[in-house]
């Protein structure tokens, strides 16, 4: 019982949920990072072409 | 302006380098907490949130008087950059904050000076995003977001220092929290400093790598713009 009471809390649910929402929108951004430069880069290219 | 400049590869591959090490370190060379358990070992990445999100407002304030006296885009770019990656990283603070609250405090949120004026901060830098998507001239957004970015960083001293000023029950991790009733300090095993301390090193390395590449999509933006007033004519 006293062993019980000293053990830390079981608390592994609530990391892995803190560490989903770490690594999740740190890769969602660096993926809208690089899915905003493809789209600009098209973007150039047809504005550029418009211009020639 | 599409070529990638050497030092920021080595950025990216630092920081995915140094990410990896420093995962390995918050969850198998940090010992486990002995009341809080193991979620604990969020707390080592929540306060590198709190730090890059920070650093990422005040160089927009930096970014904001370079351009109110230069007048020069470029610094309009540098604090847009700023803002949007210490955005993200204020959200994560927030959202992980909240994720260790519930298993030690048992709530999601409480009305803690330490969330309240975060989460003001997090709002004002929403704002600041969503009002200069509003403005269509360039030189004037530039100058909106300048101001915006200096006044809007009051915000951030005031989360900081809510905890030392106003009673809380959120812990003080740099600098010891006092007795009756204030708040108190994390104490830390060595191992864990050094979990701590890589970690607020590795967040730095990939915020500069982040806010680097936003400020090359920005360069892009500001092309395209340029482009379509010119396809306009």
């Amino acid at each position: 019982m006293l062993s019980l009471l000293l053990a830390p809390a079981e608390t592994t649910d609530y990391m892995i949920l803190g560490f989903i929402f770490i690594y999740g929108p740190t890769f969602l951004y660096v993926w809208s990072l690089i899915s905003r430069r493809k789209n600009l880069l098209k973007d150039i290219a047809i504005l550029e072409e418009m211009d020639n | 302006m599409n070529e990638k400049p050497k030092m920021l590869t080595f950025f990216d591959w630092a920081s995915v380098i140094l990410l990896l090490v420093a995962s390995y370190l918050v969850f198998f060379f940090a010992p486990m907490e002995a009341v809080m358990g193991n979620v604990q070992r969020v707390f080592y990445f929540h306060v590198s949130m709190a730090w890059i999100g920070s650093i990422g407002f005040l160089l927009a304030v930096f970014a904001g008087i370079a351009y109110l006296k230069t007048k020069d885009r470029k610094w309009d770019i540098v604090g847009l950059a700023g803002i949007e990656v210490g955005l993200v990283f204020a959200f994560i603070n927030i959202v992980t904050g909240s994720i260790w609250a519930r298993p030690i405090w048992n709530t999601w949120w409480t009305w803690d000076p330490r969330l309240v004026t975060a989460t003001i901060a997090e709002l004002v830098y929403i704002a600041y995003i969503m009002l200069r998507a509003g403005i269509d001239d360039p030189n004037r957004r530039a100058r909106f977001g300048a101001v915006y970015a200096i006044i809007g960083f009051v915000s951030v001293p005031l989360s900081f220092f809510s905890i030392r000023i106003w009673r809380t029950i959120h812990p003080i991790v740099i600098g010891a929290g006092g007795e009756n009733g204030e708040a108190v300090d994390m104490q830390m095993t060595g191992d864990m400093r050094i979990a701590f301390f890589f970690s607020l090193f590795t967040f730095t390395v990939v915020a500069i790598s982040l806010v680097w590449h936003r400020i090359r999509l920005g360069q892009l933006q500001d092309k395209v713009e340029q482009l379509k007033v010119k396809a306009n004519m």
